[in-house]
């Protein structure tokens, strides 16, 4: 579904992507983590188009999109869920949903209105407080208000960046939850997450990046077992594949 | 170094033929030149102490030179006082008119001083053309005419003059490598944070302004004897105001030679074309020249020319290496960190509250953010804080800082008072905190971040050198103890997130403070440092500081904390100790409920 | 008492004018915190295109207005793309700076275009009056006005109900997750100053008719809108009406009960006063900043 090889990215004269490789499978949830500064959120600003590769290539279904601006990547099917300050607090829940749909708005108000409402059955909250401006939601809320847009295209592919971040074990629960529906209608997930037994209890496939690069892949199990796994958290020397550039 | 050298020859060299000129050249024309000259590069440094280290933007400072050269002039027409003194007088109504401005404004920031500035340039000028009984009103003021010999020539305007640049340049250097013009670039990359610190942004702002104020004053003093004749139009100029930011930007904002290079490269091209241009189109063109060149400058050169040469310079004779950032795994750094502090109030006897906080109400528009809290923390003690998102516990960090104030409710450090209190009081009282993204002044050095904060105001202190050596042995100490010696001297910009988070918690540690608040310091950052942080709380909590944590990660918070406070919507909903609060049902059902953080890994089909 | 009704009949009618020409000024202040100091100069640039258009072929103003909207929009966009949005990527203070420097450019090409000499555009109404019992409308005060509802409307209805509207919201707001939804911030600023130097042909259309011009003038009228924008709040489209109005009554009665010298003054006056004491206008409430994300 998604390819990823020897992709290389960065900010000014700083390279924080150095060579990754990623492969994610159609139909189930990947998580990525890995110290801070590791370069996780750089793979998924990279895949989304904000964030232009400096070598490398990223396919999705075989179509490359390496350097595609943000619109032509919605437009492949795949939306990404920003960190924090994803919502636009000055706009109601409900044009927060519907802006989701911006790139195909010439299609006209019924299918908004319609998929808003299929979309309002998964997150009550849609339905409960359409008129309620996203500013004055609590963090959790404004979680699913980003899900709710994140799937107003009906993506392939659902891109999370530290889904729990800064959030309250009760709407870790919620968010485990909303994630694992989106995956059950068939939605793709790649997580980035800091919060590693969360991330490696949801997902199927585990990619470990450490210093700009992949140090451990494999099923999610493998890696939550991996006896290398803290030694990279911690700093010490890591088994890396070295890649090629 | 060499570019030091460099300088130093260059401007000895050029104050060497600027003292000469009048004696060896008897050309009027171009002693008139080099006098204006003198006039805008006073004027561009005057600017450029409250424009270029403090950021704020004046577009109205030919206010004082209408000032300075109205008082000479009226006082020497109407009174027959001396020029010479006039133009103290005149200094001195500028420096009272700046404190009275920076007073007003001490609140107004960023455009909105722009603009204030501008307002106060149209005003002053019709002020003076609408009160013709004291300044002439339209038509102008005439003064009397030199009274000295011709031969003297321009001397009397042009030592004068060139000896007040030499003045400025001398105060404003001084200022730039002292606290106070530490405390200047700080407030210009986030003012708030200053405050926090316990710095008196306003006191800094004002001293900025009224030196700024009274250099422009005083030459507009001479200014208006050379021209000995005055109307609004041409002393109360925005053109002339324009120039002065112009010459600043254009030499470079913010350095101490900046804006006399851009007014020197600048006067001689103004008075060129104004000369070389005639006809009824000149005043367009003026303007097309000015303008586009200011366009150019800030689109083409925003650093400036000096600043601009002196790195192409450095990168021509050496190239500097600066260590790369890593988040620290050598052995030297295992060891666990601590740093000394002394924490206020500690010498007092016995226990008791570091902080009380009572009954404190915060409403935005209807909603209760924080509703009636009540909360202690013993001195000493690391107190903890959770509870949901938006449940108010930043707001009420907020609160005890100063940040926003209170609507009703007390707040007491060591049993006094703050809740009436401004933010550096507060920080003076011993009051300090750390943010959930750290803020550090990304202009300061690591160390200048370090011993920026400021326990208690002094004026004899705002003069010393940035960092003395005690507080850069101190400091470095402390650098060496997280782990961060080797990048004393380098920007914030070159660390880590988490290293920097580190950093802000050494820099709030050096107001000794008697309570530190600490907003989600783990959050984000790596097992590595996360336990580095840990150790150093510890160590913090050894040492006699109070603490107060805001923290999601509950085993490490259950690792540090005798006591927990948890809050929801607004309101503590429990105390007690982490397993206590743990088992209280109201805190399951508000906050814990299915604990997916804790649980362990779970295997997907 | 009539004189006191007439003052404020007066004082509203060129409050609302006042509130016109400072709408583009208040778009680009609310939605991306840019001061354009050359809003003075566009007023007096598109007051002397209306004047050319009515001494070379009579159009009326009011009509020319809505003939050069299309030209200054594309002014806008192009004010945008070559200078205010490279001077943001370089620093986003400067942009003030960059904007007084266009207005001096701007003052300098309309001398040499149009020359020093005062203009107005004289359209059959401007000098006459609608009379109610001993009450005087002026006619000219009274379409002007009207245009300045107008245009108030369909830009308040733009911002809160179109596509453009939401896109300019969010990406005012957050660019990086406007980005991700496909709305480009750059594309949107340019739409914003094609909207902002749009709207102000109506202003400048209602300067021709009211006011003498030269090129100069843009200093008076920069610092009036931005007393408005000010006075109003940061860009709300309603608090700088409602701010126009207030200006508009207060000068008003300046002239009628002080004296006709200092009614310059008030503008300037109420922008240090309310900058001084309440820097967030006199329109707006405090909102929640610090809530946690």
């Amino acid at each position: 579904m998604i390819h990823i090889d020897g992709l290389w990215a960065g900010y000014g004269g700083l390279d924080i992507l150095r060579g990754v490789d990623l492969k994610v499978e159609q139909g189930t949830i990947n998580c990525i983590v890995g110290p801070n500064g590791a370069g996780k959120s750089t793979v998924l600003k990279t895949i989304s188009g904000i964030l232009a590769p400096r070598a490398g290539s990223i396919a999705v279904d075989g179509v490359q999109l390496g350097g595609e601006p943000p619109a032509a990547i919605l437009r492949a099917g795949v939306v990404q869920v920003p960190q924090r300050h994803g919502l636009f607090t000055k706009l109601t829940v409900r044009e927060n949903v519907l802006m989701g749909a911006y790139i195909i708005r010439r299609r006209g108000r019924k299918q908004m209105d319609g998929r808003y409402e299929e979309l309002a059955e998964i997150f009550p909250l849609l339905a409960e407080r359409p008129h309620v401006l996203a500013g004055s939601l609590s963090g959790g809320q404004r979680r699913m208000v980003e899900f709710a847009r994140a799937m107003m295209l009906d993506p392939k592919i659902v891109l999370l960046d530290e889904p729990t971040l800064g959030l309250d074990p009760i709407s870790l629960a919620i968010i485990r939850d909303s994630i694992l529906v989106m995956n059950g209608a068939g939605t793709t997930i790649l997580m980035v997450e800091q919060n590693v037994r969360f991330g490696l209890s949801l997902a199927h496939h585990a990619t470990v990046m450490s210093a700009g690069s992949v140090a451990l892949a494999g099923s999610a199990q493998d890696i939550a077992d991996n006896p290398h796994l803290m030694d990279v958290f911690f700093g010490a020397a890591s088994p890396r594949t070295e890649p090629a550039a | 170094m060499r570019v030091t050298i460099l300088r130093r020859t260059l401007v000895v060299a050029a104050l060497a033929v600027l003292i000469a000129y009048p004696i060896v050249s008897n050309d009027l024309y171009y002693q008139n030149l080099l006098i204006l000259t003198f006039m805008l590069a006073i004027g561009a440094s005057g600017w450029n102490i409250m424009g270029g280290y403090a950021g704020y933007i004046s577009l109205g400072n030919s206010v004082f030179i209408g000032l300075g050269a109205y008082t000479t002039g009226i006082l020497a027409a109407k009174h027959g006082v001396s020029p010479f003194l006039g133009c103290l007088v005149g200094g001195l109504v500028c420096a009272i008119a700046a404190a009275l401005l920076s007073l007003v404004t001490r609140r107004t920031r960023g455009m909105y001083f722009v603009i204030v500035t501008f307002a106060v340039l149209q005003l002053l000028a019709l002020v003076t053309t609408t009160w013709s009984s004291l300044t002439g009103g339209s038509p102008g003021l005439a003064l009397p005419l030199p009274t000295w010999s011709l031969d003297y020539q321009n001397w009397p305007f042009y030592y004068p003059l060139l000896g007040l640049l030499v003045l400025t340049v001398a105060v404003s250097a001084l200022v730039r490598r002292s606290k106070l013009g530490l405390g200047l670039f700080a407030i210009q990359d986030d003012e708030d944070k200053a405050t926090g610190l316990g710095l008196r942004t306003a006191v800094y702002k004002m001293i900025a302004f009224v030196l700024g104020g009274t250099f422009i004053g005083i030459a507009g003093g001479i200014y208006a004897y050379y021209v000995t004749f005055l109307n609004t139009g041409a002393v109360f100029d925005i053109v002339a105001s324009v120039l002065m930011v112009l010459a600043a930007l254009l030499g470079g904002r913010g350095t101490v030679w900046g804006p006399v290079v851009g007014a020197f490269i600048l006067e001689p091209l103004a008075n060129f074309t104004s000369t070389g241009i005639g006809g009824a189109n000149s005043g367009a063109i003026r303007l097309l020249i000015f303008g586009g060149l200011l366009l150019a400058v800030v689109l083409f050169l925003p650093r400036g020319v000096l600043p601009t040469a002196t790195s192409l310079w450095q990168r021509a004779m050496a190239r500097r290496s600066r260590p790369s950032p890593d988040e620290g795994a050598g052995p030297a750094q295992r060891s666990s960190a601590s740093i000394s502090v002394s924490p206020r109030g500690s010498d007092v006897d016995g226990g008791g509250r570091v902080l009380e906080v009572h009954d404190v109400v915060k409403t935005f528009g209807g909603l209760h953010a924080v509703d009636g809290v009540d909360l202690a923390v013993e001195r000493g003690s690391i107190t903890g804080l959770i509870g949901p998102n938006g449940s108010g516990k930043t707001t009420l960090f907020n609160l005890i800082d100063g940040t926003v104030a209170a609507r009703s409710g007390h707040i007491a450090l060591g049993g006094k008072r703050i809740d009436r209190s401004g933010r550096a009081t507060r920080a003076h009282a011993g009051l300090a905190r750390t943010y959930q993204l750290p803020r550090l002044f990304p202009s300061l050095t690591v160390i200048e971040n370090i011993v920026l904060p400021e326990r208690r105001l002094s004026f004899t202190r705002l003069w010393r050198k940035r960092v003395t050596s005690p507080e850069r042995q101190r400091a470095i100490a402390v650098l060496e103890s997280l782990g961060l010696a080797n990048f004393a001297d380098t920007s914030p910009a070159d660390l880590s997130y988490g290293q920097r988070k580190l950093v802000e918690l050494a820099q709030a540690l050096w107001l000794d403070p008697a309570l530190i608040m600490l907003d989600e310091p783990a959050a984000g950052i790596s097992p590595a440092l996360s336990q580095r942080l840990a150790d150093l709380i510890r160590s913090l909590h050894s040492q006699g500081v109070g603490i107060l944590l805001v923290e999601h990660d509950l085993a490490f918070l259950s690792s540090l904390c005798q006591h927990v406070y948890v809050m929801a919507n607004g309101k503590i909903i429990a105390n007690g100790s982490v397993a206590e609060v743990s088992a209280d049902r109201a805190v399951v059902d508000a906050y814990l409920g299915d604990d997916v953080a804790l649980a362990p890994a779970e295997v997907h089909a | 008492m009539t004189e006191l009704l007439q003052t404020l009949i007066f004082g509203a009618l060129i409050g609302g004018v006042y509130a016109l020409m400072a709408t583009g000024l208040t778009l680009t202040f609310g939605v991306m915190k840019i001061v354009n100091m050359t809003q003075g100069a566009l007023l007096v640039l598109s007051a002397y295109l209306c004047y050319s258009l009515w001494v070379h072929f009579g159009i009326d103003p009011i009509l020319g207005a809505f003939l050069i909207t299309a030209p200054m929009g594309l002014l806008g966009v192009a004010l945008y793309k070559l200078v205010i949005e490279r001077v943001q990527r370089i620093d986003h203070g400067l942009t003030i700076v960059a904007t007084f420097a266009l207005a001096m450019i701007a003052e300098g090409l309309i001398a040499l275009a149009w020359g020093p000499n005062t203009r107005a555009t004289t359209p059959p109404y401007f000098n006459r009056s609608f009379r109610i019992g001993s009450l005087v409308v002026p006619q000219a005060q009274l379409y002007a006005c009207l245009l300045a509802i107008g245009v108030t409307v369909v830009l308040q209805l733009v911002i809160k109900r179109s596509w453009l509207g939401y896109a300019i919201t969010a990406a005012s707001e957050n660019p990086e997750g406007a980005r991700l939804v496909g709305v480009e911030p750059v594309r949107v600023g340019a739409w914003i100053f094609a909207i902002s130097v749009a709207s102000t042909a109506f202003g400048g259309a209602a300067l021709s008719f009211l006011f003498q011009f030269v090129p100069d003038s843009q200093d008076v009228w920069i610092g009036l809108t931005l007393s408005v924008v000010i006075l109003g709040g940061l860009g709300s489209l309603a608090g700088a009406f409602a701010a126009g109005l207030l200006l508009g009554v207060a000068e008003a009665m300046t002239t009628t009960y002080v004296s006709v010298r200092w009614a310059t003054a008030v503008p300037t006056l109420m922008i240090l006063i309310v900058l001084t004491i309440r820097p967030q206008g006199l329109f707006t409430r405090a909102t929640r900043q610090d809530l946690a994300t």
